[in-house]
C-alpha cells in the first residue's frame, strides 16, 4: 500500500514536470535558429573554413573572426573558391601553400604536431591510473583496519 | 611631486618589506614575541606605503599630471575622469602597482587579523607573502617603474589603448580578475609555512579556507567579465577565443576548483594531504605564470597591452618559487602521512578524485596547448599555431565527463552508498532523457549538442533534485513553507547548498548553444534599405558622426522591425518597430584602425548582435549580424557560480 502511494506520488511530480518542460521546449525550440541546422549555407561553409585559419595579420585571431581587410580578402577568396566547386580541404590546402603550416589553427597531426594531440591524452591516462591504484590502495587499506 | 611622493613610498614599502621578512625569520627562530611583532606592523607599513604611492599615481592620472612617463603614455586632455582613475590598471606599470596593492592589503589582514594565533605558521606566512610583495615593489624599483618622470613634460599625452577605453566593465574586470589572482598567495603561505614548520595537520587548510573560496570567486567573476568585455568590445561577435591571456586565467581557476573538491575529501577522511599541498602550489604558480603570460608579450594576444623586458625576471621568479616548494615537498613528503582511509570503491569521495583528474587533465590541455607554440619553436624550429579548433576538441568530451561526474556525485552521500541509492537517480536520468528527445524532436540533430543539453540538464536537474530533497526533510523537521525550507537549507549547510547552487550550470547551457547555434551573415546596404537578420527585419536609417572628448564616434541607426518574410509583404516600411540599434565605430586619435563597437539586443533567449564594419564612400554601410542564442545565460550562469561562492563563505550571524 505504502509503495503504491509513493508511486503514485512520484508519478504526479513526473508530470507536474513534464508539462512544464514540454511547454518550454517549442519556445527553446524557437530561440534556437533550428532551421539553420539542416542544410549550411555558404555563409556557414566560410565561416567553418575561415574559423580554421589564423589572420595573418592579427594578434592570434582567425580569418574568420578578424575585421582587418586582408581577413575581409581571405574570406572573400574562399567564397568565390568555393562557389566554383573548389573542395574545402583543397582550399585550406591553398593558404598553407601560401602561408606555410602556421597559418593553420587546427595543428596538424603528426611530427611534432602528434606529440601536441596525444600529450592530453596520455595525461589523462596517467591521472586514471595513479587514482584507480589510490582508491584500490586506500580502501583495502580501511578493510585491514576493520578486520583487526 | 606626486612621483617623487611615489617613487618615495615604492622605496619605503620594499624596504619594509625586507625588514619585516628579516624581523619575522628571527623573531620565530629566537621565540621573540616583539621581533615578530614588529614583523607584523612592518606588514601594514608596507600596505600604508603602497597605498600612498596608488594614490600619488591617481593624484597624477587624475590630474593630467603629464610629466609622470605613465601618465602622458596612458591619459590624454579628452580622457574622461572614469578612464582616468582606471588608467592605474591599463597598461604594465600601473598593473603591477595594482597587484602589489591587493597583495600588501592582503598581507596586512593576515598580519592583523592572526595576531597571536598559530604562532608557529603565521610568521613563516608573512614573511613568504612580504617575500612575493617584496618582488613586485623590486619590479617598480626597476623595468616596470610606474612614477619615471619626463622632462620636460609634453604639452598632450598619448592617452589610454582605445580597447580599454571603449566601455566600462574594464572599471571592474581587472580588479576582479587580480584580486583572484593575489588572493591564493594566502593559502600557498599558509600551506609553504605548514610544511616548512612541520605543522602538518589541517590547520592551515581551515585557516585559508575562506580565502581560497573566495579567490576562486573573484577569479571565476573576473574570467566571466573578462569574455563579456571581450563580447562587448571587440566586435567579434565571440566571448571566448583561446586567446593566452584568457587561458591563463582559467587554468589557476581550474586547479583551484580541485582544490576546493579535494579539501573536503582531506577534512573528512584524513586523506590526499600531500596532494592538496601540491594543489594549492600549483594554482599559485598558475596565478604568477598567467601575470607572466599576461604582462611580458611573450605570447602574442588580444588582451595583451604591454610590450616590457620584464620576462626574463618574471621566468627567474617562477624558478625560483617552483625550486623552492618542490624542495619543500619533497624534503617532507615523508612526514605529509594520510591518516584515513576510503570507505568503498563507488562514493562521492572516489568521485571527487575522478573530479580531480578530470579538471586537472583539462588544466594541462590548455596549458599544452597554450606553451605549444613557444617550445615547439624553441625545440624544433617549428613554427605553428594552436587554436580554438585543438581546445574545443580536448576540452569539450572533458568538460561533458566533469558534468556527469558532477551530478553522480551530487547524488551520491559521503561513504558507502545506502542500498535503493539509484532511486535518487531516477528523476532527473528520465527527465533529461525526456528533454533530449523533445530537443530532437524540436529539430536539434548534432549528437555532440544534444549530448552536452542531456548532460547539462541532468545536472541541474540532479541539484535541484538535492534542493528538493533537503528541504522536504526540513519541512518534516518543523512546520515551515516550502520557500522557506529552502532559504532555511543555506542556514543549516550553507557550504553545501552554495556548491549545489554554484554546480547549476546555467553558463554552460549559454555556451553549448551560443557555439552550435551562431549564425552570421554580412550585409552591404543603402540608406532606408531593409535586410534581413536572423529572426528579424532590419532597416538601415542612416548614419551620423559626432565628435566626443576623446573620440569621434559614427554611429549608424537600424531600425529593429517584426517580421520574418521579407518577400511576402512589399511593403516592410508597414511592420511595427520593435527596436533601434545603434553599432558604431569610434575612432581615436592615438590609433589610425577605428574601434567598432557592437550594438546587442538581449532577451533571455539570447542576443542580436550588430556590428558597423565600414560605411563606403556612397553611403552605404556594411553590417555583420550575429544571432547568439542563449549567451546572457553566460554572464548571468558564471555570476551565478562567483555568487555562490561568496555566499558559502560569508561569516554566518551570531547569536
Amino acid at each position: 500500500m505504502a509503495g503504491q502511494t509513493r508511486l503514485s506520488r512520484y508519478l504526479v511530480v513526473v508530470f507536474l514536470t513534464v508539462v512544464p518542460l514540454t511547454m518550454v521546449a517549442p519556445l527553446l525550440g524557437a530561440a534556437l535558429p533550428l532551421a539553420a541546422a539542416g542544410q549550411p549555407t555558404l555563409d556557414d561553409q566560410v565561416r567553418a573554413i575561415a574559423s580554421r585559419l589564423r589572420c595573418p595579420v592579427c594578434q592570434n585571431e582567425s580569418v574568420a573572426d578578424s575585421p582587418s581587410e586582408l581577413a575581409v580578402q581571405m574570406r572573400a577568396l574562399i567564397r568565390t573558391r568555393l562557389q566554383s566547386g573548389e573542395a574545402p580541404d583543397a582550399i585550406v590546402a591553398y593558404f598553407v601553400s601560401r602561408y606555410g603550416e602556421w597559418i593553420l589553427l587546427d595543428p596538424p597531426r603528426r611530427g611534432v604536431g602528434w606529440l601536441l594531440w596525444t600529450a592530453p591524452g596520455v595525461a589523462l591516462l596517467l591521472g586514471l591510473l595513479v587514482t584507480v591504484a589510490f582508491v584500490r590502495h586506500a580502501v583495502r587499506r580501511g578493510d585491514g583496519e576493520v578486520r583487526q | 611631486m606626486t612621483a617623487v611622493l611615489g617613487s618615495v613610498a615604492i622605496l619605503l614599502a620594499s624596504v619594509a618589506a625586507l625588514t619585516g621578512i628579516g624581523l619575522l625569520l628571527r623573531g620565530r627562530a629566537r621565540r621573540g614575541e616583539r621581533l615578530i611583532d614588529l614583523g607584523r606592523w612592518m606588514a601594514v607599513a608596507v600596505f600604508a606605503a603602497v597605498t600612498l604611492a596608488v594614490v600619488a599615481l591617481e593624484v597624477a592620472l587624475v590630474g593630467f599630471d603629464f610629466s609622470v612617463r605613465y601618465v602622458a603614455m596612458n591619459v590624454n586632455s579628452g580622457t574622461p575622469l572614469l578612464f582616468r582613475i582606471i588608467g592605474l590598471w591599463g597598461a604594465l606599470e600601473g598593473s603591477i602597482l595594482l597587484w602589489a596593492w591587493v597583495l600588501a592589503g592582503a598581507t596586512a589582514l593576515v598580519a592583523v587579523r592572526y595576531r597571536g594565533r598559530y604562532p608557529e605558521t603565521v610568521p613563516l606566512a608573512l614573511a613568504l607573502l612580504l617575500g612575493i610583495a617584496a618582488f613586485f615593489l623590486l619590479l617598480m624599483l626597476g623595468p616596470a617603474n610606474p612614477f619615471v618622470r619626463l622632462i620636460p613634460a609634453p604639452a598632450e599625452g598619448r592617452g589610454l589603448n582605445p580597447l580599454l577605453q571603449n566601455h566600462p566593465l574594464m572599471a571592474i574586470h581587472p580588479p576582479f580578475l587580480y584580486l583572484g589572482y593575489v588572493g591564493f598567495s594566502v593559502p600557498y603561505a599558509f600551506a609553504m609555512a605548514a610544511l616548512l614548520s612541520r605543522t602538518l595537520r589541517d590547520e592551515w587548510m581551515m585557516v585559508t579556507r575562506r580565502w581560497t573560496v573566495a579567490a576562486w570567486s573573484f577569479l571565476g567573476a573576473g574570467v566571466v567579465l573578462g569574455a563579456w568585455w571581450s563580447y562587448e568590445v571587440l566586435g567579434w561577435g565571440g566571448y571566448w577565443a583561446w586567446d593566452p591571456v584568457e587561458n591563463a586565467a582559467i587554468m589557476p581557476w581550474l586547479v583551484a576548483t580541485a582544490f576546493l573538491h579535494s579539501v573536503m575529501v582531506q577534512e573528512r577522511r584524513q586523506l590526499l594531504r600531500l596532494w592538496n599541498h601540491t594543489l594549492i602550489i600549483l594554482a599559485f604558480l598558475l596565478t604568477i605564470f598567467g601575470t607572466f603570460l599576461t604582462r611580458s608579450g611573450i605570447l602574442g594576444s588580444v588582451h595583451d597591452f604591454t610590450q616590457s623586458s620584464i620576462g626574463p625576471l618574471f621566468l627567474g621568479f617562477i624558478a625560483i618559487i617552483l625550486g623552492f616548494s618542490l624542495f619543500a615537498l619533497i624534503a617532507r613528503r615523508g612526514e605529509v602521512r594520510d591518516s584515513g582511509t576510503l570507505p568503498a570503491v563507488i562514493s562521492r569521495e572516489s568521485l571527487f578524485l575522478l573530479n580531480n583528474v578530470v579538471l586537472l587533465s583539462i588544466a594541462a590541455t590548455i596549458f599544452i596547448g597554450t606553451t605549444f607554440p613557444l617550445i615547439a619553436e624553441a625545440a624544433a624550429g617549428v613554427k605553428l599555431s594552436v587554436g580554438p579548433p585543438f581546445f574545443n576538441q580536448l576540452t569539450v568530451p572533458l568538460a561533458l565527463a566533469l558534468l556527469v561526474l558532477m551530478a553522480t556525485a551530487t547524488l551520491l552521500p559521503w561513504g558507502p552508498p545506502p542500498p535503493g541509492i539509484l532511486r535518487r537517480f531516477l528523476a532527473p536520468v528520465l527527465l533529461s532523457a525526456l528533454f533530449v528527445a523533445v530537443l530532437a524532436a524540436a529539430g536539434v540533430r548534432r549528437g555532440l549538442t544534444l549530448g552536452a543539453f542531456g548532460v547539462i540538464t541532468f545536472t541541474a536537474l540532479a541539484q535541484l533534485a538535492e534542493f528538493h530533497r533537503g528541504a522536504r526533510a526540513l519541512r518534516r523537521a518543523g512546520s515551515r513553507s516550502y520557500p522557506a525550507a529552502l532559504l532555511g537549507l543555506f542556514r543549516t549547510n550553507r557550504r553545501r547548498y552554495a556548491g549545489y547552487l554554484a554546480h547549476l550550470g546555467l553558463a554552460l547551457a549559454g555556451i553549448t548553444a551560443s557555439s552550435a547555434y551562431k549564425t552570421e551573415s554580412e550585409h552591404t546596404v543603402r540608406r532606408g534599405e531593409v535586410f534581413r537578420g536572423p529572426g528579424y527585419l532590419l532597416r538601415y536609417d542612416g548614419a551620423t558622426a559626432s565628435q566626443a572628448p576623446d573620440k569621434l564616434v559614427v554611429a549608424a541607426t537600424v531600425s529593429i522591425l517584426r517580421g520574418f518574410n521579407l518577400a511576402a509583404s512589399p511593403e516592410p516600411s508597414t511592420y511595427a518597430r520593435i527596436g533601434v540599434l545603434r553599432p558604431a565605430a569610434h575612432l581615436y586619435p592615438q590609433q589610425r584602425r577605428p574601434i567598432p563597437t557592437p550594438a546587442v539586443r538581449s532577451t533571455w533567449r539570447g542576443d542580436l548582435y550588430l556590428v558597423l564594419l565600414a560605411i563606403e564612400k556612397d553611403g552605404s554601410a556594411v553590417f555583420r549580424v550575429s544571432s547568439n542564442p542563449l549567451v546572457p545565460w553566460i554572464w548571468t550562469g558564471g555570476l551565478l557560480m562567483a555568487f555562490a561562492g561568496l555566499v558559502s563563505i560569508w561569516p554566518a550571524r551570531r547569536g
